[in-house]
C-alpha cells in the first residue's frame, strides 16, 4: 500500500492573531500539524502496520514546515514533500498537489486528510484533489477499513451515519474519533532526523480573488451577575435577556 | 453583474431546512432590488408540493425538480454529475449551498468540476456592481476572511452558516415548477451500503437557535438532566465540551469547539464549561453568550455577554422554573 498524507501547518490554536495591513502577521507563531491531519497520519500508519507499504506526507507551505513535519515522520511516516509555496487557495493548493502527486508519486493507492483544516476552516482541498485527480472520495469518515482492492468507510452523514464502499485509488478525509495519534517515542524521534523532506517547487497559477483580514467586531464588555443568592440571579438574567429581546 | 442565483435547497422530513429558508429570503430580497434572477433547485426521491409552496413563499418562484428513486440515499457522485448538466444549462453566477453535512461535502466537488472559486462556510453576502463580497469567520472566529471577487460573469460557489444570513419578511410567488428528467448515471464509483439513522430524539445542535451546552463542571452523565430540563423549555438543543465529550457524558456528535461543531445559535448557554480556547472556537460567534460558572476567572465570562458566577447546581433549575414562568406568560 502506498499511502500519501495531506498534511497541513497550521498556527497552533494558542497563537494571537495580529494583523499587520489587514494581513495575517506570521512573526514569532508557534505552529503545529493540523489536528485532523494527525488523524490522517495515524490512521495511514495503521494502515501500513497492517498491510506494509509506504507512507509519504504532503504539504503546501513554508520551507520551515519541515520541523513541523518530522512529528509526522517520527510517528511512522517514511518521508516528506513540501511544495515550497505561500498561497493560501484552496483551488491553487489542490492543483498544485495535483501537480506534485501525479509527477511524483502517480501509482498511490490512498490518499488520506484531515476533512477541514482548524486555520483557514475552508474543508475544500480533499474534494478538489479528488476531482483533479479523477478518484473516488469520502468525507468526514470515522472509520476505515481496507480489504484488498476494496476501501470500507463509515462517514459521518446528515443525522446519520453512512457505510460508503469504494475501491483504490481513493482519497478519504477523516473526522475527529477515527483514531487517537500516538505520541513518538524517544527513538522515532532521533529516526526521524534521517527520513527526508524533499523540497518541491512548482509554479502556482494566480487566482484572482482579493482576501483581506480583519479581527471580529468588539463586543460590548458583558455584565457579571452575582450568583451568591442563585434565586436573584436567575431573576435578574431572565429580567436582562427580556430587556436586550433575546427572549 | 450578478444576473443569476442557483439555490440548492435541502429538506428535512418533508420540511425546508433552516438554513435554505435563510438562504432563498436574503437572495429574494435582494434580487428585486438588484433585478438578478434567483432560483432553487431541489431533488430527492419523493417531493411534496407543500415544498415547493415554502419555497415559494420566500419569494423564490423558479423551482427546479429532480426526482429520482437514486436520490433516497445521498450519493454526491451522483449529485455532481446532474448538477453539472443543470448549471450548463442555467448559467448562474452564483451557486449556495448550505453549509450543511450535504453542501460541505458536495460543493468543494463541484467548485473543482466546474474550476470556479468557492467560499466555505460564509456569514455575510454583499453584491456591488460588477463584484461579489463574501465574509467568514476563521481562526475559530479569532479573525474574519473577506473574499472579493470580480464576477466578469463567472460563477462562484458558497455555503452559508447557519443562522447568519438576515430574513425578511418577502412578497411570496406563485410556484413555478420545472421538472427536470436528467439521465441519473448508474456506473457509480462511490456506494452506499447502509445508512444508519441517528436517534431523532436529541435535537442537532447545527441549526439550533438555542443551545445549553455543558462541560466538566457537570460531574457526570446522568446531572445532563437538568441541563436538558432548561433546553426542553427554551426549545433549545443541548451540546458539550470536549471535556464532557472525552469522560464519555456526551457523544461527539454533540461537541461543540476546535474538534467538534461550529455553531452560531442566537443565544449559547454555557453551563460549567471554563471556555478553553478551542471550546471558544466553536461558538464565538453566538449572537449571545450566557456563562454559568464557579470561578470567577473562567475565561468563558470575559466572551459572556451575561456571566452568572455561582453553582450551576442551584441556578439552572432556578432558570429553567423562570424561563418556563415567561414561555407561559
Amino acid at each position: 500500500m502506498k499511502v500519501l498524507v495531506l498534511v497541513k501547518e497550521t498556527f497552533d490554536t494558542e497563537v494571537k492573531i495580529v494583523l499587520e495591513n489587514e494581513i495575517i502577521s506570521e512573526k514569532d507563531v508557534k505552529y503545529i500539524i493540523n489536528p485532523y491531519d494527525e488523524f490522517a497520519i495515524e490512521e495511514a500508519i495503521k494502515i501500513k502496520e497492517k498491510l506494509g507499504g509506504e507512507v509519504i506526507l504532503y504539504s503546501v507551505g513554508r520551507e520551515e514546515a519541515s520541523a513541523t513535519l518530522k512529528t509526522g515522520l517520527a510517528m511512522g511516516a517514511d518521508q516528506a514533500n513540501i511544495i515550497k509555496s505561500n498561497v493560501k487557495n484552496s483551488m491553487t493548493v489542490s492543483q498544485l498537489l495535483s501537480e506534485a502527486i501525479n509527477k511524483h508519486d502517480n501509482e498511490f493507492d490512498l490518499i488520506l486528510a484531515g476533512w477541514v483544516s482548524i486555520d483557514d476552516n475552508n474543508a475544500q482541498v480533499p474534494g478538489r484533489l479528488s476531482q483533479l485527480l479523477n478518484i473516488p472520495f469520502v468525507n468526514v469518515v470515522t472509520k476505515v477499513d481496507v480489504t484488498g482492492e476494496i476501501v470500507l468507510c463509515e462517514r459521518e452523514g446528515e443525522g446519520c451515519q453512512e457505510i460508503v464502499e469504494v475501491r483504490i485509488p481513493a482519497i478519504i478525509a477523516v473526522q475527529r474519533g477515527i483514531n487517537e495519534p500516538r505520541y513518538p517515542t524517544m527513538k522515532n524521534i532521533m529516526q526521524a532526523k534521517r527520513k527526508n523532506v524533499n523540497l518541491l517547487e512548482l509554479t502556482a497559477p494566480i487566482d484572482k480573488v482579493k482576501v483581506s483580514y480583519q479581527f471580529p467586531e468588539q463586543k460590548n464588555k458583558g455584565e457579571i451577575i452575582d450568583g451568591s443568592n442563585p434565586e436573584q440571579a436567575a431573576k435578574v438574567l431572565v429580567d436582562r435577556l427580556k430587556e436586550s429581546k433575546i427572549l | 453583474m450578478m444576473q443569476n442565483i442557483l439555490i440548492v435547497v435541502e429538506e428535512k422530513d418533508g420540511s425546508l431546512r433552516k438554513v435554505c429558508e435563510e438562504m432563498l429570503s436574503f437572495c429574494s430580497q435582494y434580487s428585486n432590488k438588484l433585478g438578478f434572477k434567483v432560483t432553487a433547485l431541489t431533488y430527492g426521491n419523493c417531493l411534496n408540493q407543500e415544498l415547493f409552496n415554502q419555497i415559494a413563499s420566500f419569494g423564490v418562484g423558479n423551482i427546479l425538480v429532480i426526482e429520482d428513486h437514486q436520490f433516497a440515499r445521498y450519493n454526491p457522485e451522483l449529485l455532481i454529475n446532474i448538477l453539472k448538466n443543470i448549471i450548463n444549462e442555467y448559467n448562474p453566477n452564483l451557486i449556495l449551498f448550505g453549509n450543511t453535512a450535504v453542501g460541505k461535502d458536495l460543493a468543494p466537488r463541484l467548485a473543482q468540476a466546474l474550476k470556479v472559486q468557492m467560499f466555505s462556510d460564509v456569514t455575510k453576502i454583499e453584491f456591488a456592481n460588477d463584484s461579489i463580497k463574501f465574509t467568514r469567520p476563521i481562526y475559530g472566529g479569532k479573525a474574519i476572511e473577506t473574499d472579493e471577487l470580480n464576477l466578469e460573469n463567472k460563477l462562484v460557489l458558497a455555503t452559508v452558516r447557519p443562522n447568519n444570513l438576515p430574513k425578511y419578511e418577502n412578497n411570496p410567488a406563485k410556484p413555478g415548477i420545472k421538472k427536470l428528467n436528467d439521465k441519473v448515471i448508474d456506473n457509480l464509483t462511490y456506494t452506499v451500503k447502509e445508512v444508519i439513522e441517528k436517534l431523532k430524539l436529541t435535537k442537532s445542535i447545527n441549526e439550533a437557535e438555542i443551545i445549553v451546552s455543558g462541560g466538566r463542571g457537570l460531574k457526570n452523565a446522568e446531572n445532563f438532566a437538568i441541563l436538558e430540563d432548561l433546553a426542553n423549555t427554551l426549545g433549545a438543543a443541548v451540546g458539550a465540551s470536549r471535556a464532557a465529550v472525552d469522560a464519555g457524558w456526551k457523544s461527539h456528535s454533540v461537541q461543540v469547539g476546535q474538534t467538534g461543531k461550529t455553531v452560531s445559535p442566537k443565544l449559547y448557554i454555557a453551563c460549567g464549561i471554563s471556555g478553553a480556547i478551542q471550546h471558544l472556537a466553536g461558538m464565538s460567534t453566538a449572537k449571545c453568550i450566557i456563562a454559568i460558572n464557579k470561578d470567577p476567572d473562567a475565561p468563558i465570562l470575559k466572551v459572556a455577554d451575561f456571566g452568572i458566577v455561582g453553582d450551576l447546581f442551584d441556578i439552572v433549575p432556578l432558570l429553567t422554573k423562570a424561563f418556563k414562568a415567561v414561555t407561559k406568560g
